[in-house]
């Protein structure tokens, strides 16, 4: 469910990452006068423990694995607001030192798995562990919360993918960001997360819980209980308001394209929209379409050939150049 | 006759473990693995022979983003395409093994998930699309294996991030290589065990997720202890003087330059 880049709208990035804001800042503030101020380091240690959570490969049916996002079990075991902070950081540090996720993207990453999932899987085990006091409600409440709240996490993904070529078209009315709509985005994502993803949560999730409460029952029963009810309105709210805000730039955008209209009918009609598009796509003079675009010299497209082509095969030398073993090894 | 050795050591054994798909075991065995290795390349303490200073690279991976990401001009994501080729031609061939490595399965993906929409008569934006991650995961993948993770606190304490991100994210970073090394510990364990069928795969795994919870629980106990025996305050100062010498003019020059480009080309 990690996002790239240029999957989504820059507009989308910067509305998901403005929401994100206000959240962290009051997930610190919950964080600093609900926890003890001996448990800050448990943040960053949850963190790193929410970072290698998705490291584990959990057995499916078949002898294939899948890996879990561990949310939903974070916010159960350090409340919604320290597990918001946690699995930010932990996608923070996938998407900067390890290049997993966007960077652009990574206020729509913690927006759908640092947000929406923990603060949702939280709401549903506490709705139900409240009312039903038994192991059994207990083991449910965990089994709904981590398969819901991850599907719907997986779900507003799809709806910011489906959104994309509503609010960013090229003013020839091409994609520039992920093409398909909502009728094809929200199968393509749910199905697999309804079917597989769900399941490996929800064991994962249900599995090292009770694992925890066994062996050391005391530090489930001694985890600060935060005041979530508050917090319902602005959670409901913002999760309503999002696809607002995420239609909200698209005039903008729009407008933008609707400037140079007339350029785009004169120089790109020919290669946009063409059923044989096969033949023009693949070719390379895709990206040097018209050397001679308004304003830039012919040769400028000739020294950027060059520089492209040398350092390609400057980088290919290098390659070559490499011990075979260390390959391997930086995998 | 008798030899001193009992019978029942000299029968045949006959034993053979019945066989099982435990591949989870390995698979999670490589990725900490893999993980590791990236922790003690990068992860240990600053040698100051990184190159360019990490906010440098910071700032200018995140204006290269945002500009690529905002372009609709072809002439502007081809020149950027090829600064990006050519800062990564001036790099260790084993930085460069890790990026493509990386680019290619992220492009291979984005190639598959664009294909019914490029033959649906979108070729063109697809294969535009396809070239902008390109870039834009080999800006972000050279960025990652070629800086030093201590660094990366300084540079977003000059950023201006928030002391309590900063104190996370780095206790963070610490954590996941000691916490990995812990994990990595129990898989190995957990490998030596496995002979014949193991009926309950997951509980298997979900005792070793679990006592690593329990471990990092206890590990943040005594590192607070640690800190506050040592005077913490909260306060994260960065003593580290920005370094701006070759590299970072280039780097900065060459943005300015794509910046440039950026606003002069029409936004087609």
């Amino acid at each position: 469910m990690h996002i790239p880049d240029n999957y989504l709208s820059p507009a989308t990035c910067a509305v998901l990452s403005a929401a994100m804001v206000p959240v962290w800042a009051l997930s610190v503030k919950k964080v600093k006068s609900e926890i003890d101020k001996a448990n800050l380091p448990l943040l960053g240690i949850g963190a790193a423990f929410s970072f290698l959570v998705m490291m584990f490969n959990i057995p499916l049916p078949g002898g294939t694995t899948g890996h879990a996002v561990g949310a939903v079990l974070i916010a159960a075991l350090l409340g919604p607001w320290a597990a918001c902070i946690a699995v930010s950081v932990a996608l923070f540090i996938q998407a900067l030192l390890f290049g997993d996720g966007g960077i652009l993207a990574f206020g729509a990453n913690c927006f759908n798995m640092a947000f929406v999932m923990p603060f949702l899987g939280y709401f549903i085990y506490k709705f139900i562990t409240d009312r039903f006091k038994s192991v059994k409600a207990e083991q449910f409440a965990l089994v709904a919360a981590a398969y819901i709240a991850l599907n719907f996490a997986a779900l507003i993904a799809a709806i910011e993918f489906g959104l994309q070529p509503l609010i960013a078209k090229a003013a020839d009315g091409m994609p520039l960001y992920c093409p398909y709509p909502l009728s094809v985005s929200v199968p393509a994502m749910t199905i697999p997360h309804l079917l597989v993803a769900g399941f490996v949560e929800v064991f994962f999730t249900v599995g090292v819980f009770a694992f925890i409460k066994k062996v050391s029952p005391g530090i489930i029963s001694m985890k600060p209980e935060p005041k979530i009810k508050g917090v319902y309105g602005l959670i409901v709210g913002l999760i309503c308001l999002s696809p607002l805000g995420l239609l909200a730039p698209g005039t903008a955008w729009g407008e933008w394209g609707a400037d140079e209209i007339k350029n785009v009918v004169t120089g790109n009609a020919p290669l946009g929209f063409v059923p044989s598009g096969m033949e023009n796509g693949f070719s390379l003079n895709v990206l040097f379409p018209d050397y001679a675009i308004s304003g830039v010299p012919e040769w400028t497209g000739y020294v950027l050939s060059a520089l492209a082509g040398a350092s390609i095969l400057i980088i290919v030398f290098k390659l070559l150049a490499l011990p075979r073993k260390h390959v391997g090894e930086r995998a | 006759m008798d030899s001193g050795v009992p019978l029942w050591l000299l029968a045949d054994e006959a034993y053979a473990p019945r066989r099982d798909k435990d591949a989870f075991i390995d698979r999670s065995i490589l990725s900490f693995l893999s993980l590791l290795s990236r922790a003690r390349a990068r992860g240990g303490k600053e040698t100051g022979k990184a190159g360019t200073d990490a906010f440098f690279k910071i700032v200018a991976v995140f204006l290269l983003l945002l500009l690529i990401s905002l372009s609709r001009n072809r002439f502007f994501i081809a020149t950027a395409g090829t600064a990006v080729l050519a800062v990564l031609a001036s790099q260790r061939g084993e930085y460069l093994a890790a990026v493509l490595k990386t680019s290619a399965a992220v492009a291979l993906f984005t190639s598959l998930i664009l294909l019914p929409s490029a033959l649906s008569g979108t070729a063109v934006p697809a294969f535009i699309i396809v070239v902008k991650v390109i870039i834009s995961v080999s800006a972000v993948k050279l960025v990652s294996v070629s800086t030093e993770w201590s660094s990366v606190s300084g540079a977003l304490r000059r950023l201006r991030i928030p002391n309590l991100f900063i104190l996370v994210f780095d206790i963070a970073l610490k954590y996941v290589a000691l916490l990995g090394e812990f994990a990595l510990s129990m898989l190995y364990a957990l490998r030596l065990r496995s002979v014949g069928r193991n009926a309950d795969k997951h509980a298997a795994l979900s005792g070793i997720a679990g006592t690593l919870f329990l471990k990092s629980k206890e590990m943040a106990e005594e590192m607070y202890a640690a800190m506050e025996c040592r005077g913490f305050s909260g306060e994260y100062l960065s003593s580290k003087r920005l370094r701006f010498g070759f590299r970072e003019a280039a780097l900065t020059a060459g943005m300015l330059v794509l910046v440039c480009i950026f606003v002069y080309l029409p936004g087609t």
